[in-house]
């Protein structure tokens, strides 16, 4: 060890002797009072501790209880319409009469529209997926597709059997073959010709 | 055989797990390290205890919050010095860097140089001495002082005082050997 070091050992050792003998020590009232105050901070830590755990335990079960309620709000939309099921409708229906299936069904036209997930969000009628702008499908792109393309088959199916049985009617009757209720604003609406309209 | 012992921070952490026991040991451990470290470097001995009191509250409150992985010394030493400096702020003294903590520590300096009566025997020198050694370090700048207080009586190493202190390691070394010399100076003019 170099003499320096000796020296700083020593300067240590000198100030170390010196402050014990000068410093004295805290107070035996102020001794009491830390330990004390030790005492109750750890009496008081104890119910805290209770009590965090008892927290916890109440997140973790309402977040239990929301994940069960958003599972079972899915539920219900996939059991009425399973992807598989909707083609399964139309052939047994099929099966049953040579009828096209729209006659069969005799339903409204929004009740077929929603059994197949296609309900328009605005609810502007029967035919509110087609000339209305504001009709959105509920259901996913490909299903959607696949649905509106048999929903025309059904319609067509309806309108040449109409257009075969009845006479022709002048105006209220859109080309989809159902009453439109946007008969104004619907582009595929016929209005009456004034020549017909004349006679 | 004997039980090892239990680390500071150990200790802290049985305390914070409601073993009332385990601060009592911490405390009878560095009760007079902390105790001379706010002396030295507050100066006055009724702020001193309060001050010592101040810091044994928070460590009581905050043992939950201490880190597992940090070591106890150089945290109390942190909460002592933040108390010391809002206490400081709080009471708007103005400490220099230049000039001494105790307002008689130059006094005591020259008493000592020029000493009354017959010359003292082997006992008395060495009262005499560490007398010396107080009054000296009282002189030392407050940083230098701080410094060494922080090494001899607290046992923290440079690194450590550099981080409790704010500055660098240079810095803390820097300060450490000035505050070294001085006293070495010292104790040969004494010798």
């Amino acid at each position: 060890m170099s003499t320096a070091d000796d020296e700083a050992d020593e300067v240590l050792a000198a100030y170390r002797r010196a402050s014990v003998a000068d410093a004295g020590r805290p107070s035996a009232k102020t001794r009491d009072a830390i330990l004390a105050e030790a005492r109750a901070v750890a009496g008081r830590r104890a119910p805290a501790a209770n009590d965090s755990r008892f927290s916890w335990r109440m997140a973790a079960g309402l977040a239990v209880v929301g994940l069960a309620l958003l599972v079972w709000r899915q539920l219900p939309r996939e059991a009425v319409v399973p992807a598989a099921q909707e083609p399964v409708v139309t052939a047994e229906l099929m099966k049953e009469s040579e009828l096209p299936p729209a006659v069969k069904l005799d339903m409204p036209r929004p009740e077929i529209a929603s059994a197949i997930g296609l309900v328009a969000r605005c609810g502007c009628g029967p035919c509110g997926r087609g000339p209305c702008r504001e009709g959105r499908s509920t259901a996913s792109g490909a299903r959607t597709r696949a649905a509106r393309n048999r929903d025309e088959d059904l319609r067509a199916g309806e309108r040449d059997r109409q257009a075969a049985a009845a006479p022709r009617r002048s105006s209220s009757i859109s080309k989809c073959g159902s009453p439109c209720p946007n008969r104004r604003t619907c582009p595929r609406s016929r209005r009456p010709s004034r020549r017909r309209a004349a006679l | 055989m004997e039980a090892p012992r239990s680390t500071d921070e150990t200790l802290l952490q049985r305390y914070a797990s409601g073993e009332v026991a385990a601060f009592d040991e911490l405390y009878a451990r560095h009760e007079m390290p902390l105790w001379r470290y706010v002396l030295r470097v507050c100066g006055d001995r009724a702020a001193a205890e309060e001050l010592t009191q101040e810091v044994w509250f928070a460590v009581a409150r905050e043992a939950a919050k201490f880190r597992a992985e940090a070591r106890f010394a150089p945290w109390l030493y942190t909460v002592a010095r933040n108390r010391v400096i809002d206490r400081a702020r709080t009471t708007r003294r103005q400490v220099s860097l230049d000039e001494p903590v105790n307002e008689d520590g130059a006094a005591r300096i020259e008493g000592l140089e020029d000493p009354s009566g017959a010359r003292p025997d082997a006992e008395v020198e060495t009262i005499e001495q560490g007398r010396a050694i107080l009054a000296a370090l009282d002189a030392l700048p407050a940083e230098q002082r701080e410094a060494f207080v922080l090494q001899a009586d607290a046992g923290l190493t440079v690194e450590e005082i550099a981080t409790i202190t704010g500055t660098g390691f240079e810095t803390a070394k820097s300060r450490l050997r000035y505050a070294r010399d001085r006293l070495k100076a010292l104790l040969r003019d004494y010798a």
